[in-house]
């Protein structure tokens, strides 16, 4: 037992899963050593095994914190596994949903231009969730988008309605009929329930701008929003890549980001002996905003990362328990608008994306690029339209591609000065106030509006089965 | 495998329960004028969120003993790609229930819609599900009667619209557990059809309670039976529930569409089946089996990689498909248009099976890479 407790200490898990099966020939119930090859299992990822020889283990040790901790660990894992293959499955199922079940009625379309719009007055109503996150921003910043429209701001679920549009902001309370009518709903965001008030919240016109949530919650509340197909619904997302997992015939704007013009930015317009003193060349990466995104190959990534340069990671979650010991790594907390100071203070920063709907927000990325930080992302990212390989930022496929690219570019400045004043120009023109405005409020009001970068040719769209 | 083959037509058959009209038995024992209408309309939710009742969109309550009706039905399938129906054909010791929307359209040759049968040989009970329970008529199966069913089914079998495979007529038997000696039945059958000039039949087990290598019976292949076999752990402490007599089991749809997916093919030959969705709350409002988180959208999923492996796995005459079912309203499996979904479950049955026509992937993902700016 002590021999197989050794090996298992130094990392040997067959030998130490060998020596325990060598314990447990001799005595079946020993109930460490059938909780010990329980818990090598878990680590191999064979988690039926797992909870086998750790159920085994709890029956003849009942009430044992360590082997009840470990069942709950494997417990988690099979949840977390069932959950991804039903993501998965629903994943197939989105374009499906996009392309018919909502797609039933004719979607508004009129030839109404933004300004002959505005003498409409049709009213506009922004639904949304005050979660102090990615929705929050979202649905203030396109009121402040359409602001001279005059949207009424209809708050779902708990958050604190406080704001410069505090005097058309209201609460949605189902019970004394408090919902949006009429007129044109727009609902940004999909992370909330409307299941009790939607089929009395009669609209001429419905738009969701959709932002990040799992394929599931996707097809139960566009299911929702368009009443199972019996009212059309359109759909807006931040870039093609994600609106073609929808199908076609989406809009596409770019997210409704803010960048101050005035704001100086830290590298670009500084020389450059300057600039390495003010932003210690370090390599910027999102923590674990959500649960999902953290994994052991996460952590190894970044490990590597912080072999290339100084790490900070911006709300790092349970990434702390891994990397509190790495020097190299400093840890940046989630603040409200604390995350155009985090990109500001980095020579690049490391965009990642596991799955398109646990992919960081867009906030992060568009931050960088407006602070003049060239953007290292997946090719695989949602968002890679927005870069221009190697002219403002630079894609990569792999983990050791993307650490071989940052140690390049940390061992040039110049270069990765370049790219962030090509990337910074960038994010001027697509978030520019005035033309973001007037594309947002001609969605808004009427118009179907030009997709915001080209849209991917047929050929690059690369068929899978 | 097969796939290479010019022919991708993968024949889709929908179960039809020819139900929806009044019989003198039922009269007798669940009151005058009973339908399945009786209970689909008075189904209630037993959660918040359950869809119940499911009633009927373009159709409205029919009554199958109207041929404009059975005509409608036949149309509207083909319509969507469905190949043909396989009705229920209930037989008990000689004698026959619900038999006349059936025998009505043997006999006119209308619809010209293929059809096959599959001999639901179980009891009837009070419990509506065809286990112990105080039982109404029941099967009492004896060898003397092979030869009664066999020759009482030689005329469809004759019938230029029955369903082959292989030039032989498919025939379906709901539980061979429940034959004492289905060997020697299945042997007797086919002796007969072959002394009477049909030749062979193509037997088919299906896979309800008790069923495994279809060579031990005597039959050709196994059909599929959703929701049976199904071993996805209940989801009840996720819905808040509202009806406090409910102790019925809630299933996640689409755990038990990645469960079917698992599945591993066996040595032998199983035809698949999709079912659009599965809740039996009309019939046992306390006790009953309900899926939920079935749509449209991830039942077309399911059906086109059921597509693809048919395509993939099976000789192009042995590409058969089953869908359960066509009308089962009392256990909201139905394609039929309902008010809630309309025809989408008719048009996602359309794209799956009219998809594997197309050569190349019948299921396209998109990939994560994307345009350039």
């Amino acid at each position: 037992m002590r021999q197989a407790l050794t090996y298992q200490i130094a990392g040997q898990l067959d030998e130490a899963a060998a020596a325990y099966q060598e314990v447990l020939a001799q005595a079946p119930s020993t109930h460490d050593a059938l909780h010990m090859a329980g818990a090598i299992e878990l680590t191999r990822g064979n988690l039926d095994k797992a909870e086998r020889l750790i159920t085994a283990a709890m029956a003849v040790r009942p009430s044992y914190n360590a082997i009840e901790h470990n069942l709950r660990l494997v417990h988690d894992a099979k949840f977390a596994a069932l959950l991804s293959k039903t993501e998965d499955l629903c994943e197939r199922a989105l374009p499906i949903l996009g392309e018919f079940a909502l797609a039933r009625g004719k979607p508004h379309m009129n030839s109404i231009s933004a300004e002959g719009a505005t003498s409409l007055k049709k009213p506009i109503h922004l639904i949304g969730r005050l979660d102090a996150g990615e929705s929050e921003q979202s649905l203030r910043r396109i009121a402040d988008l359409v602001a001279p429209h005059e949207p009424t701001v209809w708050c779902v679920g708990d958050g604190i309605v406080e704001s410069a549009h505090a005097r058309n902001m209201r609460r949605v309370d189902a019970m004394v009929g408090a919902m949006p009518r009429g007129g044109t709903h727009v609902y940004v965001g999909v992370d909330y329930n409307c299941a009790s008030w939607i089929d009395r919240a009669d609209a001429d016109r419905v738009i969701v701008f959709c932002g990040s949530a799992a394929p599931s919650f996707y097809i139960e509340q566009l299911r929702a929003l368009a009443r199972d197909g019996s009212r059309a619904i359109e759909l807006v997302f931040p870039s093609q890549a994600m609106a073609a997992r929808f199908g076609r015939g989406h809009h596409v704007l770019p997210p409704p980001f803010g960048v101050d013009p005035h704001a100086e930015r830290v590298v670009a317009d500084v020389p450059m002996q300057e600039s390495d003193a003010r932003t210690e060349r370090s390599i910027g990466v999102i923590g674990q905003a959500r649960d999902s995104v953290a994994d052991a190959t996460d952590v190894d990534l970044l490990r590597a990362l912080a072999g290339a340069g100084p790490l900070r990671i911006y709300d790092p979650g349970r990434l702390r328990y891994s990397l509190g010991t790495n020097a190299r790594v400093r840890f940046i907390p989630r603040r409200r608008d604390g995350i155009a100071e985090f990109v500001a203070r980095t020579t690049c920063f490391v965009h990642r994306a596991a799955t398109w709907w646990t992919e960081p927000a867009h906030q992060e990325l568009f931050a960088a690029m407006a602070a003049s930080i060239p953007v290292l992302c997946p090719s695989s990212s949602i968002f890679a339209e927005y870069i221009d390989d190697g002219v403002d930022g630079m894609f990569y496929v792999t983990d050791a591609e993307c650490v071989a690219k940052v140690t390049d570019l940390m061992r040039e400045p110049t270069r990765a000065v370049e790219m962030g004043r090509a990337a910074r120009t960038k994010a001027m023109r697509l978030f520019d106030l005035q033309q973001l405005s007037r594309r947002y409020a001609a969605l808004l009001c009427g118009d179907r509006v030009e997709p915001a970068v080209a849209p991917p040719s047929s050929a690059e769209l690369v068929l899978e089965r | 495998m097969y796939s290479a083959s010019h022919d991708r037509r993968v024949r889709a058959i929908a179960f039809y329960l020819p139900q929806f009209h009044p019989i003198p038995e039922n009269d007798r024992w669940w009151g005058e004028g009973f339908t399945e209408w009786t209970n689909v309309s008075k189904a209630k939710p037993n959660f918040v969120g359950h869809y119940q009742p499911h009633l009927p969109a373009d159709s409205g309550f029919y009554d199958l003993r109207v041929p404009e009706v059975r005509e409608q039905q036949a149309a509207l399938a083909r319509e969507h790609g469905i190949h043909g129906f396989c009705y229920y054909y209930y037989w008990f010791a000689g004698k026959r229930l619900l038999e006349r929307p059936l025998e009505e359209m043997r006999i006119s040759g209308a619809p010209a819609f293929p059809y096959c049968l599959c001999w639901a040989n179980e009891n009837w009970t009070r419990r509506w599900d065809g286990a112990e329970g105080e039982v109404l008529i029941a099967q009492n199966p004896s060898r003397a009667d092979d030869e009664r069913l066999i020759r009482d089914l030689l005329p469809h079998f004759r019938d230029p619209r029955y369903i082959r495979v292989h030039g032989k007529p498919l025939l379906i038997v709901y539980r061979v557990g429940v034959l004492p000696d289905v060997r020697a039945s299945a042997s007797i059958w086919r002796d007969v059809c072959r002394r009477e000039g049909i030749g062979d039949i193509y037997l088919c087990a299906a896979k309800t309670y008790d069923t495994s290598d279809p060579a031990r019976y005597g039959f050709d292949a196994i059909v599929e039976f959703p929701p049976h076999g199904v071993r996805t752990p209940p989801v009840n402490a996720q819905v808040q529930i509202t009806n406090p007599d409910f102790d019925g089991t809630i299933v996640d749809y689409r755990r038990y569409v990645i469960d079917s997916l698992a599945r591993l093919d066996p040595a032998w030959v199983v035809h698949r089946t999709a079912m659009p969705g599965w809740d039996n709350a009309a019939r046992r409002p306390d006790h009953a089996l309900t899926f939920i988180h079935a749509t449209p959208e991830i039942y077309e999923v399911w059906l086109r990689e059921l597509v693809a492996r048919t395509v993939e796995k099976r000789v192009p005459e042995e590409r058969l498909l089953f869908i359960n079912a066509w009308n089962e309203w009392a256990e909201a499996a139905h394609l039929e248009p309902d008010q809630r979904y309309g025809r989408q479950y008719l048009e996602a049955t359309q794209r799956a099976l009219s998809d594997a026509l197309v050569c190349g992937a019948p299921f396209a993902r998109f990939s994560a890479r994307a345009a350039i700016a």
